[in-house]
């Protein structure tokens, strides 16, 4: 006899009954499984975001000086401390040069970014749009190409809403606009890209970072983009990025940030929030324990003829324990498996609504399998215990 | 008056087994210090009225149950000793039991009743096979093998639970009423393929019955009254008893 047969011809007698125990499981593992399949797609939304602005990018930012420290400040998380914006920039046009030129493979390219704190207008339709003076390789970093104009003019580069929302329909290219109070020729209209983390590219006016520079009167730059060779080439490029600017900044009053650790810091933000919401669905899933072991309590009563048969015929209290075992183990398996089934339906369709990369994962379907045997041998422990436990007089006692 | 043996060859030997249900002033005496012995080979019969501890006794030695007090020796082995491990081990394979009522599993073909014992003891499926059959053909229900008790009436039902019991090859059968649920002509039967395969077999049978007819069959008639051994009498001297005076005595219903 094999105990998985007697297993599933017991839960198949039945049905209705063992449904309904397995739906139990099934929402459990439903919630547990669509919630952590959903947290994941969202990180893999968020890791091709960063891959598509290029992981092989690297910010650096100003800081407050650290007084004797030559160590690497770049690991310090964003958002940590004192803000950005408080920190008087220190960073020069000079260092995006030198950084520029740094004649090593890892490090390729540098450019310099400035806020310019003015609004763009045309005649007077104002636009909400930021303007920001770039370095010509800043749109190479972050992959904007023009679909008017070119890059290199000396005029304005419209994001793709700016140059909707002062033309409308109308051409953009060799239009006048005005920031702050000069007047300056559009000379690019961006393509229209999707949304990178951070600023909005397409809702952005770009002029050359020494025409922004001289029009805001600032002399120093917002932050400076490294672009290494490839992600491999990061550290390295880290490296170089120190040495030069140890140089001109003795007192080490900047910092560097990669993108892998904003990525980190956000991936570790969704983790958290998806254990949390997992551990609450799981709460479910024991509620669905509960049920099973309910049952199973029922079955081994309304067995005990059957049970007092087979150890009068010799089945010891491990074969009997055995075979209550696999029976609530396979319930359990079946609303895993039924859950997870379904759980991957609606991860498919809600990824697809939002947007989002998510799908079942091979991991996600080894937790919840294990989950759902976890949970069936937990809670069909007491009853196969108190099943394997009686005397066979016992047990045919009872007609 | 129990005949005492001095007879170290007997396969049972029970002394002073007592067992006894609940406590304090609700404690039920089913079994008030019996002293038993039965030989290898033996038929014997157990009778008394509703309960007088037929079925208390049959379970304690049929390992179902254990003793309050006493020793049960089966071959050479203490069985009140035993762990429940040990015990099961020897159940369904050298203690066989057929039960009043019909206790075949319904869910199981009269083939995968008939090995379940066998593959309790981890058997071969192919020995298990083959000695499931034999003994079917034995108790002559061998074409009911892919039936399910449901498919079967009472007495073949009976014979499948009885070939179930033997295919093993046990040293001791014990039968509770087992013709109990069944009309006279299943019952005579079953009975009948008690008898053949004691004959056949000489494996040893202990069967309750109340019924004076099932137990002119046996060679030897215990019976009990209110947990004692009134009565031990072999067949040969009831016979000749039998002959002196006319209605048969010593049989209650
Ligand atoms: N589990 C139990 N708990 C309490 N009392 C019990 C239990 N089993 C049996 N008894 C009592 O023990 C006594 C002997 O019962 P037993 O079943 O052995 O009688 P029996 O001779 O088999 O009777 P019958 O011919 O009706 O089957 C009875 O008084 C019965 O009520
Ligand atoms: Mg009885």
């Amino acid at each position: 006899m094999n105990t998985f047969a007697i297993a599933w011809d017991s839960i198949w007698h039945h049905r209705t009954r063992s449904f309904l125990t397995a739906l139990g499981i099934i929402i459990g593992v439903f919630a547990v499984v669509t919630l952590t399949s959903l947290g994941g797609g969202v990180q893999k939304f968020v890791n091709q975001k960063f891959a598509g602005i290029g992981a092989n990018l690297i910010t650096v930012a100003p800081a407050l000086p650290t007084a004797h420290s030559h160590s690497h400040r770049h690991s310090r998380p964003v958002g940590n401390g004192p803000s950005f914006q408080a920190v008087p920039s220190t960073l020069t046009a000079q260092d995006v040069s030198a950084l520029n030129h740094s004649g090593t493979n890892a490090l390729r390219k540098a450019a310099g970014v400035v806020t310019v704190p003015m609004l763009i207008a045309k005649g007077s339709t104002s636009s909400s749009a930021g303007v920001m003076g770039v370095s010509y390789p800043y749109y190479g970093m972050q992959r904007m190409t023009v679909k008017a104009g070119s890059l290199r003019g000396s005029g304005v580069v419209l994001g793709d809403s700016v140059a909707h929302d002062l033309f409308g329909k109308s051409p953009a290219l060799n239009q006048d606009v005005t920031i702050g109070t000069q007047t300056y020729k559009v000379t690019g209209v961006l393509k229209s890209l999707s949304g990178a983390p951070g600023s909005d590219p397409n809702n952005t006016a770009y002029l050359p970072l020494h025409t922004a520079m001289t029009l805001s009167h600032q002399t120093t730059v917002s932050e400076i983009i490294l672009a290494a060779a490839s992600a491999q080439d990061v550290n390295q490029a880290v490296g170089i990025a120190n040495r030069i600017l140890a140089k001109s900044h003795p007192s080490h009053n900047y910092r560097i940030i990669t993108s892998q650790e904003i990525l980190k810091t956000v991936t570790s933000t969704t983790s958290v929030i998806t254990d949390f919401l997992a551990g609450i669905a799981g709460i479910s899933l024991l509620v669905g324990g509960i049920g099973i072991m309910n049952i199973m309590l029922v079955t081994v009563s309304e067995r005990f003829r059957e049970i007092g048969i087979r150890k009068a015929l010799g089945a010891r209290d491990g074969d009997i324990l055995v075979q209550f075992l696999t029976e609530s183990v396979l319930l359990a398996l079946i609303g895993g498996a039924v859950g997870t089934v379904l759980s991957g339906l609606a991860t498919h369709i809600v990824g697809k609504a939002v947007g989002i990369p998510a799908g079942l994962t091979v991991s996600s379907v080894m937790t919840a399998v294990l989950f759902s045997i976890g949970v069936g041998a937990v809670f069909g422990v007491l009853p196969a215990l108190r099943a394997a436990r009686l005397m066979p007089a016992e047990a045919l006692r009872t007609e | 008056m129990a005949i005492e043996r001095a007879d170290t060859s007997a396969l049972i030997q029970v002394k002073d087994l007592s067992r006894t249900y609940g406590e304090g002033p609700a404690t039920v005496h089913a079994l008030r210090g019996i002293n038993l012995d039965i030989q290898k080979g033996e038929m014997v019969a157990l009778m008394g009225p509703s309960g007088s501890g037929k079925s208390t006794l049959m379970n304690v030695l049929g390992l179902f149950d254990r003793a309050t007090s006493g020793t049960y020796t089966l071959g050479s082995q203490d069985m009140t000793r035993l762990t429940g491990r040990q015990q099961a081990n020897l159940r369904g394979r050298r203690i066989a039991f057929v039960f009043q009522g019909i206790h075949l599993l319904p869910r199981l073909t009269a083939l995968a009743n008939v090995e379940l014992p066998m593959s309790y003891a981890r058997m071969s499926s192919a020995q298990r096979k083959d000695a499931a059959l034999k003994a079917l053909q034995l108790l002559g229900v061998d074409h009911l093998k892919d039936r399910y008790p449901s498919q079967m009436s009472g007495g073949q039902a009976q014979r499948v639970a009885i070939a179930r019991a033997i295919a093993p090859g046990p040293d001791l059968l014990l039968a509770d009423e087992p013709t109990g649920a069944l009309d006279r002509k299943s019952g005579t039967l079953v009975l009948e393929a008690f008898q053949s395969l004691h004959q056949e077999t000489g494996v040893t049978i202990v069967i309750v019955t109340h019924d004076p007819y099932v137990a002119q069959h046996a060679e030897r008639i215990i019976a009990l009254e209110d947990g004692h051994v009134l009565s031990d009498t072999r067949v040969e001297d009831r016979l000749i008893a039998h002959h002196e005076d006319e209605p048969s005595k010593g049989e209650q219903s």
